[in-house]
């Protein structure tokens, strides 16, 4: 308190006075700090209320400048939760069971490395087993041709049945999706930078909402949906912020964390001088031992994985192969984080003796690595299966039903409740720009997946056209929004086109040839099950101002 | 059986949300179904079991940090949906009372079977 108290002097019999003032609850009163100033008793209860003005304006601003920006990197986060089966869903050529007895892995791998090495320098071979959303042999190879330094990134793909070369993929629904979550599309460290700056905006409005409510509890149980509009958009932004709030809190610090860590960790170091950034980097990403320069066989990688499965008793997710061809050629077999979050869970073997080491050379088990790799798995779910991604879906969606009523109790009150300094119609315009920008963004989301299986772009346009779909969908949304004259009604429209569009998805993918796999039906469902909810709300919408 | 597992969580909470939220209607239009003083300490008693419980369970199946992450998701979903039917649908809501323990009976029964006859869960 010190210097900001605010109240005049007080006798100390007038604090028992204000203690015993009946309007005022005891605890409250019990609350309140006092300073001793020059011998009199300076009361912080003026300074308490300022304080919550203060707090509450503050929480205002702060949401209602970064609310459109927190429900853009929301909403489009909860379509990046179902990266994998939006991936299946997108390539019907890759839609098939995964096998019960996959083909030989060594074969395809062996060639494809060959063939690499015979044109240039490989640097490491990542190799993704099938599952259920990725029924295939994957290898993403760091690959430098003669001549050059840099490493390329090549990929090729096999069919896990018949080891036959799958057509390459070509990135557009999923690719844009989920991109447009983690770097909006743009070079990805400045991207990343902007929507982790999301992060760090959310957890602001989220602890300044803390500071504001002192009755959490009772708040906690309170939802009063039969009251006036802004009493209901009041309560659901409390009630839906409280329940959810560890969740709030874990998003926002690990989404923060992870957007903004590519700048800040090489900027501290410059600026401390304590780290460099090849040490950073190193932390990260441990390269493990280079290669001794010697040719030495491989041993065949089906027959490692076989001697290495009892030491885990799991099967392995992927393998990364250092120095092929080599004699410190090493199999890095990586397994899903079971029971924890730092996903470190590894078997280094000696790819041409078959030693497995117990001590791993490339030690991923510093504090660094596993804080990295427990903010990724918590960040987009990679735990729990499906039942979490459900979980993080609806508390994803919460959060933009949070962003979005946070923006209009604070129009509400200057348009109706005699709050603000600006033309009414200011508000007003701003109400419908906010109606037409969420609801626009929730449209072109769903309708990119009709461009995606209907439109026959020129190879190497698929993500163009879908972007400029997505963009042109999203503008329209907010042009009807703007010109429509009734919020309420228009919102009514929106959501019920919005209801359509996903709806529709199932029956465009049957119509489309997509097959019955669970990953592809799960997609198909969850529209589905959206579409409906949205055309629920939209009928049991008001058509004006209740 | 994860799924089994999981939703034996989901309704353990279930139920032990129902039973704090009975207990603290306040401007609700669903009238307290707990109106002694007794049923209710004993019904917050029951909740905090189970809440607890639920917790317990899935920190020992699923490990301190998928534990607590899952469970924490499950809390805030499932206490929104049952507190969003208590104020939008009280019918359904008070069947909801009834119906839950009894599910979540049935599901406890068929996941001990599992866990501690099998050797599943």
């Amino acid at each position: 308190m010190g210097g900001a108290v605010v109240s005049s002097a007080m006798a100390p019999s007038d604090f028992f006075i204000l203690l015993a003032t009946p309007t005022l609850d005891p605890r409250t009163a019990l609350r309140r700090t006092f300073d001793v100033v020059d011998g009199h008793f300076s009361v912080g209860l003026v300074m308490d209320q300022q304080r919550t003005k203060r707090v509450l304006d503050f929480h205002a601003w702060a949401g209602v400048v970064s609310a459109l920006f927190i429900y853009i990197v929301s909403l489009s986060g909860v379509f990046a939760l179902f990266e994998t089966e939006l991936l299946q869903w997108e390539e019907p050529q890759v839609q098939f069971q995964t096998p019960a007895q996959p083909t030989a892995l060594m074969p395809l791998v062996r060639e494809y490395a060959d063939t690499l090495q015979a044109t240039g320098r490989l640097a490491s071979l990542d190799v993704y087993l099938p599952n259920a959303t990725r029924p295939y042999y994957e290898v993403i190879a760091y690959w430098a041709p003669e001549g050059e330094q840099r490493s390329k990134k090549q990929t090729r793909r096999w069919h896990a049945q018949t080891g036959q070369i799958l057509e390459p993929h070509e990135d557009g629904l999923t690719h844009w999706l989920v991109n447009f979550h983690r770097s909006l599309m743009l070079p990805r460290t400045a991207g990343r930078f902007i929507v982790g700056l999301s992060g760090v905006l959310l957890l602001v409005s989220i602890l300044s909402g803390i500071l504001l409510h002192r009755k959490m509890l009772k708040e906690m149980f309170t939802w009063r949906l039969h009251r006036s509009v802004r009493l209901k958009w009041q309560d659901s932004h409390k009630i839906l912020g409280l329940w959810s709030l560890p969740f709030q809190l874990m998003i926002a610090f690990t989404g923060a964390w992870l957007g903004m860590i590519a700048l800040l960790l090489p900027l501290n170091a410059t600026l401390t001088g304590k780290w460099g950034i090849e040490e950073i980097y190193g932390a990260l990403f441990p390269s493990g031992p280079s290669a001794a320069g010697i040719s030495a066989p491989m041993l065949p990688l089906d027959e490692v994985m076989i001697a290495t499965r009892p030491h885990l008793d799991n099967a392995p997710q992927s393998i990364s192969i250092k120095n092929w061809g080599d004699q410190d050629a090493t199999y890095i077999f990586l397994y899903e984080p079971h029971g924890t979050l730092d996903g470190t869970l590894r078997r280094e073997v000696n790819a041409v003796t078959g030693e497995i080491y117990d001590v791993p050379h490339i030690d991923r088990s510093g504090p660094i690595y596993q804080v990295l790799r427990s903010m990724t798995t918590l960040h987009y779910a990679w735990f729990g299966g499906g039942w979490v991604k459900i979980l993080y879906t609806v508390l994803g969606s919460f959060l933009c039903i949070i962003a979005i009523t946070g923006v209009l109790i604070w129009l509400e009150k200057r348009e109706h409740g005699g709050k603000g300094n600006a033309p009414k119609a200011v508000y007003t315009m701003l109400g419908r720009m906010t109606i037409g920008t969420s609801m626009g963004m929730l449209i072109a989301s769903f309708a990119v997946f009709y461009v995606d299986r209907l439109s026959t772009p020129l190879p190497g346009e698929k993500l163009t056209t879908i972007g400029i779909a997505y963009l042109a969908i999203w503008g329209l949304g907010i042009v009807f929004a703007g010109v429509s004259r009734n919020p309420y009604r228009s919102t009514k429209h929106l959501l019920y086109v919005t209801g359509a569009v996903a709806l529709g998805i199932p029956l465009l993918s049957g119509l489309t040839g997509s097959s019955l796999l669970l990953p592809v039906a799960c997609v198909d469902a969850i529209c589905a099950i959206v579409g409906l909810l949205l055309i629920g709300v939209g009928v049991k919408l008001k058509p004006h101002r209740a | 059986m994860p799924t089994l597992l999981l939703s034996t969580v989901g309704i353990t909470l279930c139920v032990a949300l129902i039973g704090f939220q009975a207990g603290s209607v306040t401007h609700s239009r669903l009238k307290s179904p707990v109106r002694q003083s007794g049923r209710a300490t004993g019904l917050r008693f029951l909740s905090w079991f189970l809440f607890v419980g639920s917790f317990y369970w899935a920190i020992t199946n699923m490990g301190w940090g998928q534990g607590v992450s899952f469970w924490l998701c499950a809390v805030a979903v499932i206490g929104l949906a049952t507190l969003y039917i208590r104020e939008s649908a009280p019918s359904l809501y008070r069947w909801l009372c009834w119906g839950a323990p009894i599910v979540g009976g049935v599901i406890c029964l068929l996941n001990i079977q599992l866990m501690w006859i099998e050797g599943g869960g």
